[in-house]
């Protein structure tokens, strides 16, 4: 403050106190005096605050009152919510497409340091992706393992690019299970080709199952997890969370990173979803939302991508179009060459040889380049040289091996495949294969199996093939009702039927194979030894004991004794039927002289034939009268239904007659204690088919009990939970 | 989805089986009920108008002893089977309910006494019946040969699952 204004207020306060004293003699004046007071004292402020008041009154704010805010509100805004940025996307849309529409070139201006890097990055991305793609089927394609690739390809019939993806990948997780471990629900499933597996639900149960299986059959330690199942070059890592379980199905040969990363996948699925997995009811929609999660777990790996990014192939690959091309330029003018015609006779050698075929021929820098093809089996074409008089320091050979068609290599190649014994002789002709010799039936069988892979040939004959099982047949000649089968050891077996003729004449045939170690027809029927006559012709006649069958050396058969006359007849009409039978004799057969009595249906027997039939208890008596079959007595109630059903099916009974009560639940127990012979310890009751046990018995006579009541009929089940035993 | 686990369940040769395999197109061969005593196959149903995906555990019945505990772990439900020819297999049902209960506490359950073709065989008295029902359980006569009350049988059980 300074000083003036310090001289003002004390003036001031000196003629308020001067005012004051005046104040006490006229009132009328005392307002007025006030109200310059109050002027002198606020006569800034007063006018501040008539400005505010004239503001407020009239809140018309102008544009110059908001410019001064409107960034800043604008920031405080933005910080609070997104309110005003979703407020102003309208207008800002609307505000851009009037711009584009008046005049495009300011937008485009405007937009382009922001467009143009990244349409270059775009551009740049495709190139690099297409060069990579160029690469990798330069690499694949003019490579040896390119062409074998190929060759692979033409022989399993598969695509080629099916070969290469098998070859180079490592290992590829195709599908991934989260299940419930308790339950064995399936929560959710994903698989590499995104393609729905309609029974992974079934395999989720039974993967849990066969966990479940192999724990209880072979683990020691209830803590003990299956971790991982293989098949062949499929895996299954299992992971497990005190409520789930996570199954990859893997194909190759998965880094332990793979089951690290399974498990940290479990663990935090297994604390998000901790509550789901506690209440869980069987509704799996809570767990739609792991798919991400589990799909990070669908990994896969081809091994080569990044192994052999190496350009080199390729650019040899290229290299050698351009090679090629400028050789043949180049060709042209060493035409003239003195050493032309050297080269020439040796390229045109090299030409004729099978399986070698010189496409290019260039010189450079001196050295004679040939680039063709070559097969493995063909001439060396080193070896060639010194005949033209040429160096092999002036010749660099570029030969891609290939498979010749030629008939000798096609040939030398099945030999080496199949190798065949010195008893076979290979012959190719017209693309087919002929087999001609002595082989074993598993040798031919893989020669044609091999040799049909072999590029050229298109079918092997082996109707030349004789193999030594074959030459003994033919030499053996067995009818059809003997087998002969020749064992790993060279034994020669025969079983089945024969004559004595056919066996005498095998066992002498079967010497003339050296080959052969032991011959044996020990288990071969001789058809027509008197033996085998004997027991034929006694299980076709079936002789009475009074009669006594025999049959001669000379294959005679003959019968002595008596009989009734049909029989004597009847086994000299049958007796015509045995083959290899020379003969019969029933000289010494005499006819009965009584007829045999022939016994008539009465009623006994009707009554023995139903009691056969029914079976019916101790307890009830079955009588037979007038064709009418009578029952009384006790029996159970299923014996009386089967009765009653069953009684008329007798043969001879014409109606059943049924007075049988049901089984009083005394009688039943009585029967039940008769048959289970309780021990003292033990008491029976029976009611209304159940039979109840109730104190204390052995194991050994629960469980025969339990195996031995079904023989009482009444009772259909019984009770044994209130039985203790002592063990 | 809704998903629950059932197990089929009951002594040897009732033909849980051959049940299972009349309400459903089965996957798995039955060689694996021999040699890891479990089959499992799905059946997709409609009940209380939400679908649910039944998950039947057909277990093997050689003795109510022998089914492991591993198996019947997660079960929503219970299908006993047995045999109406042999009143025996109602002794066994009742053990093996007895031993779920212990296991697993009280499931949803129902009873299907099989094999209601053979009717001259047949040989469960009403009596009988009627201790089944006194356990509470619905209690269907079924035929795997025939078909008579399978699928509505199952239906029933999918709808106990639901509304328990």
């Amino acid at each position: 403050m300074s000083n003036t204004d310090n001289n003002t207020l004390e003036e001031k306060q000196f003629s308020y106190k001067a005012n004051e004293v005046v104040n006490t003699t006229d009132s009328d004046d005392n307002e007025k005096t006030m109200e310059q007071l109050r002027d002198l004292l606020f006569h800034e402020e007063l006018s501040r605050i008539g400005n505010l008041e004239q503001q407020l009154n009239n809140l018309n704010i102008s544009p110059e009152t908001i410019a001064k805010v409107l960034a800043e509100a604008v920031r405080v805004r933005s910080e609070d919510n997104d309110d005003l940025a979703n407020a102003l996307s309208s207008t800002i849309e609307n505000s851009v497409k009037s711009s584009v529409a008046r005049n495009p070139q300011a937008l485009s201006d405007a937009l382009f340091p922001v467009m143009g890097p990244a349409i270059r990055k775009s551009i740049n991305n495709a190139i690099e992706s297409m060069l990579q793609s160029l690469n990798q089927t330069l690499e694949y394609g003019f490579s040896m393992q390119g062409l074998r690739w190929r060759f692979d390809a033409f022989r399993t019939k598969k695509s080629f690019a099916e070969i290469v993806l098998l070859n180079t990948l490592v290992y590829r997780v195709e599908q991934v299970f989260l299940i419930h471990k308790e339950s064995g629900v399936l929560l959710h499933h994903c698989s590499f080709d995104n393609v729905k597996n309609e029974d992974a639900d079934v395999v989720s149960g039974m993967l849990t199952a066969v966990q479940d299986f192999i724990k209880d059959s072979f683990s020691e330690n209830s803590d003990q997890n299956v971790e991982t199942l293989r098949l062949g070059n499929l895996e299954i890592i299992i992971q497990q969370s005190p409520d789930l379980v996570l199954a990859l199905v893997n194909r190759g040969n998965a880094p332990r990173a793979l089951y690290s990363s399974a498990v940290e996948t479990l663990e935090g699925l297994q604390q998000q979803y901790f509550d789901a997995l506690k209440s869980f009811n069987g509704d799996t929609s809570v767990f739609e939302s792991t798919g991400p999660v589990l799909d990070q777990l669908m990994v896969v790996d081809y091994g080569s991508s990044g192994k052999k990014a190496s350009l080199l192939k390729p650019i040899l690959a290229v290299s050698f179009v351009f090679i090629a091309i400028f050789g043949w330029i180049a060709y042209d003018i060493y035409e003239e060459n003195d050493s032309k015609a050297r080269w020439n006779a040796y390229i045109d050698q090299l030409n004729v040889q099978p399986g070698i075929i010189i496409a290019r021929h260039q010189v450079i820098d001196g050295i004679h380049t040939l680039t063709g093809l070559r097969d493995p089996l063909s001439v060396d074409p080193i070896s060639l040289l010194a005949q033209h008089g040429l160096d092999d320091n002036d010749v660099s050979l570029l030969l891609q091996p290939y498979s010749a068609g030629q008939q000798d290599f096609i040939l030398t190649r099945i030999k080496k495949l199949i190798q065949p014994p010195e008893s076979v002789q290979l012959s190719f002709e017209n693309s087919v294969l002929y087999l001609v010799g002595t082989a074993e039936p598993r040798w031919v069988e893989m020669a044609q199996y091999r040799a049909a892979f072999v590029d050229g040939v298109s079918s092997v004959d082996v109707s030349g093939i004789n193999s030594l099982f074959e030459r003994i047949k033919a030499a053996l000649n067995p009818p059809a009702t003997v087998t002969l089968t020749l064992t790993a050891e060279s034994k020669v077996v025969a079983i089945g039927e024969a004559t004595e003729s056919w066996a005498r004449d095998a066992a002498h045939n079967i010497l003339q194979f050296t080959e052969v170690s032991d011959y044996n027809q020990q288990e071969l029927v001789l058809v027509d030894s008197p033996e085998y006559l004997l027991q034929q012709a006694k299980e076709l006649l079936t002789p009475p004991s009074e009669v006594k069958l025999s049959v001669t050396a000379e294959k005679i058969l003959t019968a002595a004794g008596t009989a009734q006359e049909a029989w004597i007849n009847e086994a000299h009409n049958k007796v015509k039927s045995i083959t290899h039978l020379q003969g019969y004799d029933d000289s010494k057969l005499e006819a009965y002289k009584a007829a045999a009595v022939i016994p008539v249906d009465n009623d006994a027997l009707i009554l023995k034939r139903a009691i056969a039939y029914l079976v019916p208890p101790a307890t009830t008596e079955l009588t037979f009268a007038k064709g009418t079959l009578r029952s009384q007595g006790n029996a159970s109630e299923r014996w009386i239904r089967r009765a009653l059903n069953n009684a008329t099916k007798v043969e001879g009974v014409s109606k059943y007659d049924s007075d049988v009560k049901p089984l009083t639940d005394a009688q039943i127990l009585a029967e039940a204690i008769k048959l289970l012979q309780p021990p003292a310890s033990v008491t029976l009751t029976y009611k209304t088919g159940i039979l109840s046990a109730t104190g204390s018995a052995t194991k050994d006579w629960i469980n025969k009990a339990e195996n031995e009541f079904v023989g009482v009929d009444s009772i259909h089940s019984f009770y044994t939970t209130n039985l203790t035993h002592p063990e | 989805m809704i998903q629950k686990k059932i197990c089929i369940l009951g002594a040897a040769g009732v033909g849980k089986t051959s049940l299972t395999a009349r309400f459903v197109f089965s996957k798995f061969s039955d060689k694996y009920l021999s040699t890891m005593g479990v089959k499992i196959d799905r059946k997709q149903v409609e009940a209380s108008g939400q679908v649910v995906n039944m998950m039947l555990w057909d277990i093997h019945g050689e003795e109510y002893k022998k089914i492991p505990t591993s198996y019947l772990r997660g079960a929503s439900g219970i299908v006993t089977v047995i045999d109406g020819t042999r009143p025996n297999t109602v002794n066994v049902a009742h053990k093996i309910l007895q031993r779920v209960n212990e296991e697993l506490g009280t499931l949803p359950n129902i009873f299907l006494i099989n094999k209601s073709d053979l009717e001259d065989d047949w040989n469960i008295s009403d009596a009988m019946i009627q201790t089944l029902r006194d356990s509470g359980a619905p209690v269907y006569l079924t035929s795997a040969k025939s078909g008579d009350n399978v699928e509505s049988s199952f239906l029933q059980l999918a709808e106990m699952l639901l509304n328990p």
